[in-house]
């Protein structure tokens, strides 16, 4: 080796010696000293969190006819932050202005206008369809986040509304079964750490193979869409003949209590729940199960159902009816002011006399006939599947301070109590079932992981004995044949009662109103339907005869026709 | 060929410099062939891996993108199928509502296409 270069040699072993330990050094205090450090740095900016959003469970009718379904959509998230911490912010910000905000139909300034608010990340379009979704996700323009989402979709519109209730962006069901089943609807987010790259892209093998969020349970509904549509353009068609305010109307299977219909007007279209919040966010409330009204004489039929059950009565018991009666020191007068002499029971139910159902009441005594009462469920809920029932309210002498005597008389034409418009068909429905009181349901079946699981009947009580309940449907059926023409379905024998009720406002009643209403089953042979009516304030007449009666009769007919029911009674024997 | 010859030529060349026996040589390079083996067969199996990890992904996502597809059409069809839609499509067609229905008594209604059950109640 030649003598100088031994000493040059040393000097760059020694150099790298040096650069070696400085390496050595970074490596030790990197790795080492500050490992938390980095691994946390590294965490943060390789690691997210990806959260799947389950399917909402979809909501089918009986036929299965999609009434709430989901469709696919996109919104774009824009994080201002990024955008300045980006090392050409002009330049994001001319593609946002160029490609972005046309694609998502805002103007460059509108768009520029949204993200100049208080929050950094802003939520800048949503509603966005698939085709576009996926055109802004393939741009990977810095900033932009598009987020897919489910929306919910009413593909029937406001069909059954009221039952159905809302989705809103919550996301949360309101109202309805919507309201009622939110959490087997809405099943279970799932959200798992991942390793992305740049562009977010999981990295292989950080996806757990189980990345994936079941739907929420599918609910299949005791309602047939087409009894549906009938009763809803029924009920429309009642409300302008009748000029009513508003009106209800339930159809209800009297054996299973599976609910085939129910609908309400004003309604509103689910789809559009957003105008109608800002407009009239009372549609929202379904009136047949969270309102509550007195149902005047339809009650006549609990108050003789007890007569007859407990042997007070039979069919053929008569009594004197005077015009008026005096209890409690109140006087109870019948609706035409009139005596109409010795009346039997089926008399007094044509007739819709309120002194021989006070007269019932009062011969049954105040414990027998406040038991019948509960006994048929009033005063309590029914416990049907739908959200914000109402449980109504009867006065019994337990409540000292607000029974009084004179109570007794009038609850037995259905003055003075406060009812659902689904207590009352359900406790008819007891009168139809041979006595038998079910549980008004809407969810036939809950489909949940491929398994489905049916409602089953069940029987909350037995309010009167099966002979009790033919009787008073023979007695109804005559009843409604000698006086309610308007009632009759051709070729069915239908048992039924008329309502006429005040409505009851702070400090008396609001004169010269009234609500309408009928209940009625049939073939009463062996019923399959109850329907049960409801018009407030009609303006044509107050009468529930003239006004409810024939809604009933229209929508008898074709609902017998349209699900099958084959008739009980020779055409014209009831006419 | 050539290339093949220079490179024998190369290694033959090292060995005689390096003065190893030509059994240890031998067992170098086995060690090294092993290595390139295993590092091979890693390099093949991380591969593959990462390859089908991606192609679950793509799959995944294919699913999710069909599952939202279904639900689209899904809404569609129900929505074009819907009662009011049917009843309007009906009415433009000339079908009128059934306002008088007459039900026909049939004696023997036939629950069951089993042919013993239809010969028992024609036959009891």
């Amino acid at each position: 080796m030649h003598a100088t270069a031994r000493p040059r040699l040393t000097v760059i072993i020694a150099l790298m010696v040096l650069l070696g330990g400085v390496v050595l050094a970074q490596l030790v205090r990197l790795q080492v000293i500050e490992h938390e450090r980095w691994i946390g740095n590294a965490h943060v900016q390789q690691t997210g969190v990806r959260e799947i959003e389950p399917e909402r469970g979809r909501i089918w009718d009986r036929n299965g006819v999609l009434l709430a379904g989901n469709e696919p959509r996109f919104a774009v998230w824009i994080d201002r932050r990024t955008i300045e911490s980006s090392q050409r912010p002009d330049e994001v910000w001319g593609v946002l202005a160029r490609d972005v905000a046309p694609l998502i139909g805002l103007t460059p300034q509108q768009l520029r206008d949204k993200l100049s608010g208080e929050y950094p990340r802003v939520k800048v379009k949503a509603d966005l369809s698939e085709a576009i979704g996926h055109q802004l996700a393939g741009m990977h323009v810095p900033a932009v986040e598009v987020v897919p989402y489910w929306k919910r979709v009413y593909p029937q519109g406001s069909l059954a509304a009221s039952v159905l209730g809302f989705y809103n962006e919550e996301p949360v069901g309101y109202y309805g079964v919507e309201g009622y089943y939110q959490a087997p609807l809405a099943g279970e987010k799932r959200s798992f750490f991942i390793d992305h790259d740049v562009w977010q892209d999981p990295l292989p093998l950080s996806v757990p193979p189980d990345a994936y969020a079941p739907p929420g349970a599918d609910l299949v509904l005791t309602i047939d869409s087409v009894a549906q549509m009938v009763i809803e353009e029924e009920l429309a068609r009642a409300l302008e003949t009748t000029g009513a305010e508003a009106g209800a109307i339930i159809v209800m299977d009297p054996r299973t209590g599976e609910i085939l219909a129910m609908a309400n007007a004003p309604t509103f279209d689910p789809n559009q729940y957003t105008e109608t919040a800002s407009t009239d966010p009372k549609r929202f409330v379904n009136p047949a199960v969270s309102e509550v009204y007195e149902p005047g004489s339809v009650f006549k039929i609990i108050t003789l159902a007890a007569a007859l059950d407990s042997g007070a009565v039979t069919p053929d018991t008569t009594y004197y009816d005077t015009a008026c009666l005096e209890i409690g020191g109140q006087s109870l007068c019948n609706w035409d002011r009139k005596d109409h002499g010795v009346v039997s029971m089926v008399d007094m139910m044509a007739k819709s006399l309120n002194v021989g159902a006070a007269t019932l009441s009062v011969r049954l005594g105040a414990a027998t006939f406040y038991n019948y009462v509960q006994a048929f469920g009033f005063g309590r809920l029914t416990g049907v599947d739908l959200q914000a029932e109402t449980p109504g309210h009867v006065r019994t002498p337990a409540d000292v301070t607000t029974w009084y005597e004179s109570d007794l008389g009038t609850n037995a034409f259905g003055q003075g109590v406060s009812v659902t418009p689904l207590q009352m068909i359900t406790a008819v429905a007891a009168v139809a079932n041979e006595g038998r009181l079910v549980r008004p349901h809407l969810v036939k079946t809950i489909i949940e992981d491929n398994r489905s699981r049916e409602a089953q009947v069940v029987e909350i009580g037995q309010p009167i004995r099966p002979e009790t309940a033919r009787t008073l449907t023979r007695v109804l059926v005559e009843a409604l044949e000698r006086e309610v023409p308007q009632a009759q379905v051709p070729g069915y024998s239908v048992a039924g009662k008329t309502g006429t009720a005040q409505i009851p406002i702070p400090g008396g009643y609001d004169d010269p109103w009234t609500i309408g209403s009928f209940v009625g089953y049939g073939p009463a042979s062996h019923p399959q339907l109850i329907i049960l009516v409801r018009l407030d304030r009609p303006k044509t007449s107050p009468w529930g005869s003239d006004t409810a009666a024939p809604v009933f009769k229209q929508v008898a007919t074709r609902l017998f026709n349209v699900l099958g029911i084959a008739p009980d009674s020779p055409v014209g024997s009831n006419q | 060929m050539i290339s093949m010859n220079r490179l024998t030529e190369w290694i033959d060349h090292g060995l005689k410099r390096a003065r190893w026996p030509t059994s240890r040589a031998a067992r170098v390079a086995l060690i090294v062939s092993l290595g390139l083996l295993l590092v091979g067969v890693y390099l093949v199996q991380s591969s593959q891996i990462v390859m089908s990890t991606r192609h679950v992904e793509s799959l995944r996502q294919e699913l999710t993108e069909l599952r939202r597809e279904n639900a689209l059409r899904l809404a569609s069809i129900s929505e074009l199928a819907s009662v009011v839609k049917l009843l309007e499509r009906a009415k433009a067609l000339g079908f009128q509502p059934a306002d008088v229905v007459e039900f026909i008594v049939v004696p023997i209604v036939l629950h069951d296409d089993a042919p013993s059950l239809r010969e028992g109640y024609l036959n009891p």
